[in-house]
């Protein structure tokens, strides 16, 4: 990258966070949080997230341990610094892989047309018209419980919306001139797909994407509930709040907790996105 | 109109055989063998190759399909390989909870999601804007299970102003059945204190079911009615001096009822999936939990039934949504 360039991406980047709302601030402060967090758990949680203590079980909030302990003794907050990590790199990996599926089915689709935009597009169709987590969850059960088969199922269920998106953008971009002087000069399909198409139609689907971190979010969560996704001991979000679900009558804490800390992060992301949504492309709305 | 409705309904078909397919797919792909599964393991061989001869489990896959699809079609579901029930009687009995629980929560989206909404359009760039958006985005945010418990924690343990599960108190029988609905046949048999005590029940399900559908519905209400409050005939409404509350109900507010119709249609598909999660929260008999219970079962016949019948009502009611369109906006033209 030359020097200008590089210094026109440091000014758009300046302008983009000048134009950050409040919340948008605190989000991204979350969401930077959450990232370092995640990245090397082992800096941030204050004791051994498996290390038990069964004289301290079922203690509340206090200096000594923020979140309280777990029925255990374990320290409730480490426990959920390292639930981060995994509920935030099950959300990053569904976002990503159900990305990957949609993006060629979709570009194949609108550029290529014909035979292959009829049944992709019908088979998508489908897949829409089904109510989707539940088609996860039976999805998840023959894959049998576990956060990566939660992860696939939820790709299986959502690359239509990607592949929906990626045609409209390709349909409208295939008939423009500099595609047609790619093909003029002799580029292939591939090269067209992937030099010319892809990077031109990739705003709306990045917004999507950002958008999306906040529902994969949630859905891993769920599933870690009802117990398709992580299981106990490990400490995902979700399969957090399930394990205080037993004691949530005398331990307040050990739901309320770690499913606080899913809220904080969905609600982040989501207001983040939200924000990259009007810097990007205004005039989109989903 | 016709033409629409016959290739809308063809496509309904389609769906339906889609998602029988996928889930009869994943069905064989369980590695239980469904007949042991059924007759649990003290029977013997014989007795297993009797069953899957009688319910055609030796046969081929493809002529398994077939059959299936084909009794699919004459409304036979076959039986539930746990309860040896029949599936259509088990949805029958169960569907009415869900519904009972889906109707008040889709009216709490509806009513505060679009109140929300028109509140953050009417006051644009105010604080009751800025309060608008953030708690749509709470909605949009919100792990709903979690609420769920959160729910009961305040109001059921610490308040004990609600209860926090099941359809009516302990000292209650069921109302004579006539809609499955508790509220309605409570009301239908004149039993106030029966309707109190469903209506008491369905408070907090009811309300941790709506969240994520009330901020989808509170933010697509803002855009919409922001599109159109910015379009010329507004300005003209204006400039003729009208109030801008007449402006608002009387001008802009049907106008930018299509995309959310559409988005409440939606929704409803998704919030099955959130029926799963509530009613496993809040021990609420109904058919989100009676599949779910199903699923870790590895009870496929349910679990197809139910995809089929979920797909279903959400075909339906995106049909009703598109039929819509012509009587909110009379240019529309349905082909």
């Amino acid at each position: 990258m030359s020097a200008s360039s590089a210094s026109r991406a440091g000014r758009a980047w300046r302008r983009g966070l000048g134009r950050l709302s409040p919340l948008g601030w605190v989000s991204l402060t979350v969401v930077v949080a959450a990232g370092l967090v995640a990245l090397a758990p082992v800096w941030f949680a204050p004791q051994d997230p498996l290390a038990f203590d069964i004289l301290r079980r079922l203690e509340g909030p206090s200096t000594a341990s923020w979140f309280g302990t777990d029925e255990l003794g374990r320290d409730l907050f480490s426990r959920v610094i390292y639930g981060v990590r995994l509920s935030l790199g099950a959300s990053l990996g569904v976002v990503l892989l159900t990305a990957l599926v949609g993006i060629p089915v979709g570009i194949v689709a609108g550029y290529l047309g014909r035979a292959f935009d009829t049944v992709l597009m019908r088979v998508a169709d489908m897949f829409i018209s089904f109510p989707s987590l539940i088609m996860a969850m039976a999805i998840v059960t023959v894959l049998g419980p576990g956060l990566r088969n939660a992860m696939i199922a939820l790709a299986l269920v959502w690359w239509p919306q990607y592949a929906r998106l990626a045609r409209g953008q390709v349909l409208q971009l295939r008939e423009l001139p500099y595609v047609e002087a790619a093909s003029a000069l002799g580029a292939g399909s591939l090269r067209i797909m992937l030099r010319h198409l892809l990077p031109n139609a990739f705003t709306p689907i990045a917004v999507k994407m950002s958008l999306d971190v906040s529902v994969a979010i949630l859905a891993t969560a769920s599933f870690s509930f009802l117990g398709l996704g992580a299981a106990p001991p490990s400490p995902e979000l979700g399969s957090l709040v399930t394990q205080g679900r037993n004691y949530f009558l005398q331990a307040w804490w050990y739901t309320t907790l770690p499913g606080a800390v899913i809220l904080l992060l969905s609600l982040a992301f989501n207001s983040l996105a939200d924000d990259l949504r009007d810097l990007l492309d205004p005039t989109l709305r989903f | 109109m016709v033409t629409f409705l016959v290739r809308r309904i063809a496509f309904m078909l389609v769906t339906v055989l889609g998602a029988v397919t996928v889930t009869f797919v994943l069905a064989t792909m369980v590695p239980s063998d469904p007949a042991r599964a059924a007759l649990g393991p003290d029977a013997t061989e014989t007795q297993v190759a009797q069953y899957r001869r009688e319910r055609g489990l030796d046969q081929p896959l493809p002529i398994q399909y077939v059959r299936y699809v084909g009794a699919i079609a004459r409304g036979d579901f076959g039986t539930s390989i746990v309860s040896r029930t029949p599936i259509l009687d088990d949805l029958a009995r169960f569907i009415p909870a869900t519904i009972e629980l889906l109707v008040p929560s889709l009216l709490i989206s509806i009513v505060v999601g679009v109140g929300l909404g028109i509140a953050a359009a009417f006051y644009r760039g105010t604080w009751i804007d800025q309060i608008a958006r953030f708690l749509s985005l709470v909605g949009l945010s919100m792990p709903i299970f979690w609420l769920g418990l959160v729910l009961q924690l305040v109001f059921f343990r610490a308040l004990g102003w609600f209860p926090a599960s099941g359809r009516l108190d302990s000292g209650f029988s069921p109302p004579p059945l006539a809609s499955g609905l508790y509220t309605v046949d409570a009301l239908l048999a004149g039993r106030w204190d029966l309707f109190w005590s469903a209506a008491h029940h369905l408070v907090l399900p009811a309300v941790a079911l709506s969240t994520l559908t009330l901020g989808i519905v509170a933010r697509m209400t803002r855009s919409s009615l922001l599109d159109v409050l910015s379009s010329n005939y507004v300005r003209t409404a204006r400039s003729k001096g009208l109030q801008e509350r007449r402006v608002l109900w009387k001008h802009a507010l049907r106008n930018a009822l299509i995309p959310i119709v559409t988005v409440i249609g939606l929704r409803l598909g998704q919030m099955f999936s959130g029926a799963v999660l509530t009613e496993t929260v809040f021990a609420w008999p109904g058919v989100g939990r009676y599949a779910f219970t199903a699923l870790r079962q590895l009870d496929f016949p349910v679990v197809i039934g139910f995809t089929v019948w979920a797909t279903l009502v959400y075909a339906f009611v995106n049909l009703l949504v598109d039929l819509s369109y012509s009587w909110i906006d009379p240019r529309v033209r349905l082909e």
